[in-house]
């Protein structure tokens, strides 16, 4: 249940930082992702931390590659994504943004 | 991406243009394009990567001068809750760790206690160029722009920790800034590096760049500047410089930009690093900024070929230019020397006389007789490209 809340806490934050007068506004690109099985799952863990322009650079990358970095977002980055919802991930993310057979 | 190819997306996508060309998109509306080029809050005109946290580069074009003016400067954080304002009037630089006092210093004190120094320095992301390497590394896939040229103005490293007072033992030197994750977990950026390189004269404190306060974006209220060294030990909006006694032991310094510690400074493809050493010095390297790839000139025109040409600190000698794939070389004019760390301009008039594609290379040879290669070593980071710079033009 942690794991779940913390999403949503960080947009509700996000967006109470947004309205102290902060000196500098940062603008929010809404770039779309592809509709498909995974997508509120890496809007929900990836989106909490970076922004899609994180994804969009990477894409063409084969599965192995999506997996080295999603395990690097968990090693080395510490997100609270557990093992089934990871896989879940890089399977949307190579399908969607995967190598594209020439 | 050009302009028509810009806009066409804008009108796809369902975006309006402002008076100041500003992109009024921050209310959902969805953009398809990507990288946008795109106005930012002190910025106009980057190529935009990611805006959370902000990842800007600066298009090869604006390369034609020495000095990076701050809104075209590029923008690279790791982490993306990054400090939007900062009120100077409770902000304080600590000095802590093995150091005689601790001691909290105001930017008005940092500015009044200590002698400023000024100088030209180019400041250049570790991963510029990435994007040339074959196959592609992991990370963001810059091209030439993840560097820039600018004034800075500040306080030299070495007085203000001499203030402090550095102990005996001490090895190493620590910074971090105001970014953290927005994620507890995650690893603050904090890096370090030995005491005799904080003792050098030529790293400052910059409270200035290009003569105005640094942007945000840039790490305000004061960065650190560490001249002829890649970026990432250029510590953003320093609030805390810690001595230390022992090695920092963190995700970012014990595994992130780190290079093979071979003599290629490269592995093949894929392969993993067997020894590391940590990035620091930048090598040699000139880009060409004009005329634009795939340019269209007839025949007996005359064409400038501009770009910048730097390296680590030696200074440059030379630009040499081909146009015939590299058979032939031609040296270029340079621009004024601005100081051994800073971008040097250099131009070259080249007349057309034959029609069909050119190739248009530009090589720079360093004051140590260092110049960039035909073909750089592949590494797993993306890290420390230079080879010669190529663009292709056409004469009809």
């Amino acid at each position: 249940m942690r794991i779940l809340t913390l999403p949503f806490l960080f947009i509700f934050t996000f967006s109470i930082a947004a309205e102290t007068g902060n000196k500098l506004n940062l603008p929010i690109y809404q770039y779309k992702l592809k509709d498909g099985r995974g997508r509120e799952l890496v809007e929900m863990y990836c989106q909490m931390c970076h922004s899609v322009g994180y994804i969009l650079n990477n894409s063409g990358a084969d599965k192995r590659t999506w997996e080295h970095i999603v395990n690097h977002m968990i090693n080395d980055f510490k997100a609270p994504i557990d093992k089934e919802t990871a896989e879940k991930i890089v399977d949307y993310l190579s399908k969607e943004y995967g190598k594209v057979e020439k | 991406m050009n302009r028509r190819d810009f806009f066409k997306g804008l009108a796809l996508s369902g975006l309006s243009v402002g008076l100041g060309g500003y992109i009024s998109n921050s209310n959902g509306q969805t953009v398809y394009n990507y990288p946008l080029r795109t106005n930012f809050p002190e910025k106009k005109n980057l190529i935009l990567y990611s805006e959370r946290p902000p990842l800007l580069e600066t298009p090869r074009e604006f390369f034609d001068r020495a000095i990076t003016p701050n809104e075209l400067f590029f923008v690279r954080w790791h982490l993306s809750d990054i400090p939007t304002f900062v009120d100077l009037k409770s902000w304080r630089l600590k000095i802590n760790g093995n150091v005689n006092k601790h001691v909290e210093l105001s930017m008005d004190e940092l500015k009044t206690k200590f002698e400023p120094v000024s100088f030209y320095a180019v400041l250049q992301c570790s991963g510029n160029g990435r994007n040339f390497f074959n196959p592609k590394p992991k990370g963001i896939h810059w091209n030439h722009g993840a560097m820039g040229n600018a004034l800075w103005t500040g306080i030299r490293l070495k007085d203000v920790l001499e203030y402090a007072g550095i102990r005996t033992g001490s090895i190493e030197v620590a910074f971090n800034g105001l970014d953290k994750a927005p994620y507890p977990e995650t690893p603050d950026y904090i890096r370090s590096f030995p005491v005799e390189k904080c003792l050098d004269e030529s790293v400052i404190l910059a409270y200035e760049m290009n003569g105005e306060p640094i942007p945000y974006l840039n790490g305000f209220p004061l960065r650190l500047i560490v001249p002829g060294w890649y970026a990432t030990h250029w510590i953003k909006s320093v609030s805390e410089i810690t001595v230390l006694d022992k090695p920092l032991k963190n995700f970012w310094m014990e595994k992130a930009y780190k290079l093979p510690d071979n003599e290629c400074e490269c592995v093949k493809p894929g392969e993993k690093i067997k020894k590391k050493k940590v990035i620091t010095t930048m090598n040699v390297k000139s880009i060409i900024a004009k005329p634009k790839e795939n340019a269209v000139f007839r025949v007996g025109d005359t064409v400038k070929v501009s770009g910048v040409a730097f390296d680590y600190g030696s200074g440059i000698k030379d630009v040499l230019v081909s146009i015939d794939g590299g058979k032939s070389w031609k040296r270029a004019n340079l621009g004024p020397e601005l100081g051994r760390y800073s971008f040097r301009e250099w131009f070259i008039f080249v007349k057309t006389e034959t029609p069909g594609n050119i190739t248009v290379m530009s090589r720079a040879v360093n004051k140590d007789g260092h110049m960039q290669p035909f073909k750089v070593g592949w590494n797993p980071g993306g890290y420390k490209w230079n080879a010669i710079d190529t663009i292709n033009i056409t004469v009809l």
